[in-house]
């Protein structure tokens, strides 16, 4: 059942009437029926595999917390387990053992051996992700480990967020499934009001970038004129932003229908001014698990081997790390670790630059530098958008090539540009709201007749595409993750 | 202080959905607004009729000839309708002029042929104009080529288009919008503007297209690939479909007349499945048994078009050029006038 259709839209008015009409003490276990009832819709074998993650963990971090002794190797096979099913759904998915198994062999894989191809269960890599956080919080006694198998199952399989994140923390989630949950007015305007910003981005920002940029411009480059490829490649990181920063908005305003606030996910990353600051405000419920489990713990280990934050390990190696990792989380193909060896390159030059010439903390900086500095990190991220969505370094390397030797028929005209130029300052006069102020409901502050003016012209806007695309069934890029 | 209840999940302690109904509210006033103002504007002729911003410049770009032309000289007597090939051979006013000097009978008639169209689509859009326009006569022109599961896809999108689905009786919002609301198609129009492809075809045909619907050609190019056109000919069943749509169409208030479209002779021995022969047994014999069932006539004009067009009336091996389309309107209007003395063909008193 994909997010954006009216089968979801019938789906959540049912859950949420029930939710509201039942005491408390069965709202958790009616949540939890539901998310297992939506996620039966993407197959049998992918919700068994969840029940099974959520048994594992959850005895796993009882035992953790039983045994003083045993935390330790308890907290590793936990670990292991939750890697390697990671590790071998990336390699079934990205092809590659099956390949070695075809050419070990020389003969195609049939039969039992077709399992080597499997798909990566949608969802598998966000609540992997949650249940490996779960477990180093339980053993660095962070949180308690849940005695309830129910709410747990929840926080693995909740539905507004089990496709494509937000990335939830137990810490924060199991507590709010511990308390009654109250909804007032202001919350369904909150919530109402992140749905339509959602919808707004995902269904009319994101699928007219989407159509504006040449379709086949990573697979066949040269086929195109240059200047085809440059506006190609400056939509694709707004189109990302909006395709992504639309579901998560959708999302986070659905399940606050029930009373369950999920994390932000985006907080207007094109005005960030640093490779840091980008990634604090860019798919943040990944960045901030990489931070706390991956570059934090890294970085402690490392200093507390040598204490000089000068020296050279300790400046290269958690940032390649921690973005390597991000690389590999999204895909295992060398682009993709190139990806993230790049994006942990930029954090590298920026920490030597902290370290040798600290100067003004970017947000004290004159206005002029701090344009500067958005407009260069949106300029620097050019290749990493080249590399995400090429799909292989061959394909990134021929079109970055194209891009000053192509000499193709011009495809794109610039009429075809007013629409896509038009939603891309519609969507960055949303971020500049929200970013000025400091409040993602900023909207909200507005007097109601401008309130009521924006509402209408969105409401209008979604009924005209409706109308226009007779209600597309449209999937997101992360859930491809 | 809202009042809660301890068992309530949901407290609504205040008055929602203020900002909602006036959002709607607003909506309303200002499309209302918007309604009105081109209602005046068009009705006064400020402003042009907008398109129906349908998916096919062609469409749009005919209904909007169609309906000005019906302004101008009254109710459409005759259509013609088929694929590009009839587009170029019938100039409605060559055969308007000719008919009415033989019979004496004056005749308003319009090409509303599309590039593309198959059978299937024929089928549809005569249904269509037969629906709105109630046109006395409808020429439907048949090529071999209509009939290919080959050239289907071309029309598919036509068929799905909710304007074209509404007037063919089955509701869709946007086609009720289309044609019911002038703020509407002004965001139709606006929209199909913002499409290069759209607007090239529609400022091209705007330049070719006569106020009767003919789309004018000239130059002739007989060079022949000599490429098999149609390797695996088969009557399409979603192409007979459409011929059983035109041939229930045939009532005492509309005739439907099934004339077949000529290709160049050189062309035929590479038509259908590379063989002369076969475009016959194939094609021609099959279709016109098929009418014939139903007591409907196929007019031929395959076998003997060397004698009514010359080399220099065909703009490339398929299609007429102007000259051509002259011969082949009059050898049509001569054709039907015949038809109708000898009553093989009614056209119902003015």
């Amino acid at each position: 059942m994909d997010i954006i259709s009216l089968n979801f839209l019938f789906f959540v008015i049912i859950a949420l009437v029930v939710y509201y009409v039942l005491p408390f003490r069965y709202q958790n276990a009616w949540l939890l029926v539901a998310s297992l009832v939506f996620y039966l819709t993407w197959g049998v074998g992918v919700t068994l595999l969840l029940v099974f993650v959520s048994l594992v963990n959850f005895f796993l971090a009882r035992r953790m917390s039983a045994s003083e002794n045993h935390r330790r190797h308890l907290l590793i096979l936990g670990l292991v387990l939750n890697v390697s099913a990671l590790v071998f759904f990336r390699l079934t998915s990205s092809g590659y053992i099956i390949r070695a198994v075809e050419y070990l062999s020389g003969r195609p894989a049939e039969g039992s051996l077709s399992i080597l191809n499997a798909l990566l269960p949608i969802g598998f890599s966000f609540y992997i992700l949650q249940a490996i956080s779960y477990l180093v919080d339980v053993y660095q006694k962070q949180i308690p480990p849940s005695d309830n198998l129910p709410d747990f199952c929840l926080y693995m399989a909740y539905f507004p967020r089990l496709l494509s994140g937000p990335i939830e923390r137990a810490r924060v989630f199991l507590p709010q499934l511990a308390r009654p949950r109250r909804v007032n007015a202001d919350a369904w305007s909150r919530s109402i009001m992140q749905i339509l910003i959602g919808l707004l981005r995902k269904v009319l920002i994101a699928e007219v970038l989407k159509a504006a940029i040449p379709e086949y411009m990573f697979n066949r480059p040269l086929e195109y004129a240059a200047t085809d490829l440059a506006v190609g490649i400056a939509i694709y990181g707004f189109w990302l932003y909006n395709d992504f920063a639309g579901y998560t908005g959708i999302v986070r305003g659905v399940s606050g229908l029930f009373g369950i606030q999920l994390s932000p996910n985006f907080q207007q990353p094109f005005f960030a001014r640093s490779f840091v600051e980008f990634w604090n405000r860019w798919h943040m419920s990944l960045s901030f698990w990489l931070r706390d489990y991956i570059y934090f713990p890294l970085s402690r280990s490392l200093l507390r081997k040598n204490p000089n934050p000068k020296k050279l390990l300790n400046i290269l190696v958690p940032p390649l790390a921690t973005m390597l990792f991000s690389g590999f989380w999204h895909n295992l193909g060398v682009y993709m670790l190139g990806w993230g060896a790049l994006h942990g390159l930029y954090q590298v030059f920026e920490r030597f630059a902290s370290v040798y010439r600290p100067g003004l903390p970017a947000q004290k900086r004159p206005w002029l530098v701090q344009v500067l500095n958005a407009i260069k990190i949106n300029l620097l991220l050019i290749p990493t958008w080249i590399l995400f969505g090429s799909g292989s370094l061959q394909r990134a390397f021929r079109f970055t090539s194209a891009l000053f030797t192509a000499e193709g028929k011009p495809a794109v005209l610039p009429v075809q540009m007013i629409v896509p130029a038009v939603w891309i300052i519609i969507s960055l006069m949303i971020d500049w709201f929200q970013y000025h102020s400091g409040n993602e409901f900023i909207f909200l502050k507005w007097r109601r007749f401008a309130q009521a003016g924006a509402l209408a012209a969105i409401l209008l806007a979604l009924a005209l595409n409706s109308l226009w695309n007779e209600i597309p069934v449209a999937s997101f890029i992360y859930q491809g993750f | 202080m809202e009042k809660q209840s301890p068992s309530r999940t949901l407290v609504i302690d205040r008055p929602f959905g203020l900002v909602f109904l006036y959002a709607i509210l607003l909506v309303v006033i200002a499309w209302g607004m918007a309604e009105g103002f081109f209602r005046l504007t068009i009705g006064a002729g400020w402003l042009p009729m907008p398109r129906i911003g349908s998916v096919n410049a062609e469409l749009d770009t005919k209904l909007f000839l169609l309906d000005k032309y019906i302004a101008d000289r009254g109710p459409v007597d005759c259509i013609f309708l088929g694929s590009s090939q009839f587009d170029e051979a019938v100039d409605p006013a060559v055969f308007d002029s000719v008919f009415s000097g033989i019979s004496g009978r004056q005749i308003n008639c319009f090409n509303f042929s599309l590039g593309t169209n198959t059978a299937s689509g024929d089928g549809r859009i005569a249904s269509l104009l037969a629906k709105k326009y109630h046109p006395r006569i409808i020429f439907i022109g048949l090529s071999a080529r209509d009939f290919s599961d080959d050239f289907g896809e071309l029309t598919r999108p036509l068929l799905e288009d909710p304007w074209v689905r509404y007037s063919l009786g089955e509701f869709t919002l946007s086609g009720w919008l289309a044609e019911n609301s002038l703020a509407y198609r002004e965001l139709l129009t606006i929209r199909s503007d913002l499409n290069p492809d759209y607007m090239a075809l529609h400022d091209r045909l705007s330049f070719q297209l006569t106020e009767s619907g003919y789309l004018l050609l000239t130059g002739t190019d007989l060079s022949n690939p000599k490429k098999n056109f149609i390797p695996k000919f088969m009557l399409s069943k979603e192409d007979m479909a459409g011929l059983d749509e035109m041939i229930a169409l045939d009532s005492p208030e509309t005739e439907m007349v099934f004339v077949e479209v000529p290709v160049h002779p050189s062309f035929l021995p590479f038509y259908v499945q590379a063989d002369e022969q076969a475009y016959y047994t194939l094609f021609q014999s099959p279709v016109a048994d098929y009418l014939a069932r139903s007591g409907k006539e196929f007019w031929l004009t395959q076998k003997n078009i060397g004698d009514v067009i010359a080399d220099s009336g065909w703009t490339d091996v398929k299609h007429l050029n102007r000259d051509g389309s002259i011969a082949f309107s009059s050898w049509l209007a001569e054709r039907t006038a015949k038809a109708i003395s000898m009553g093989r063909i009614s056209l119902p008193a003015e």
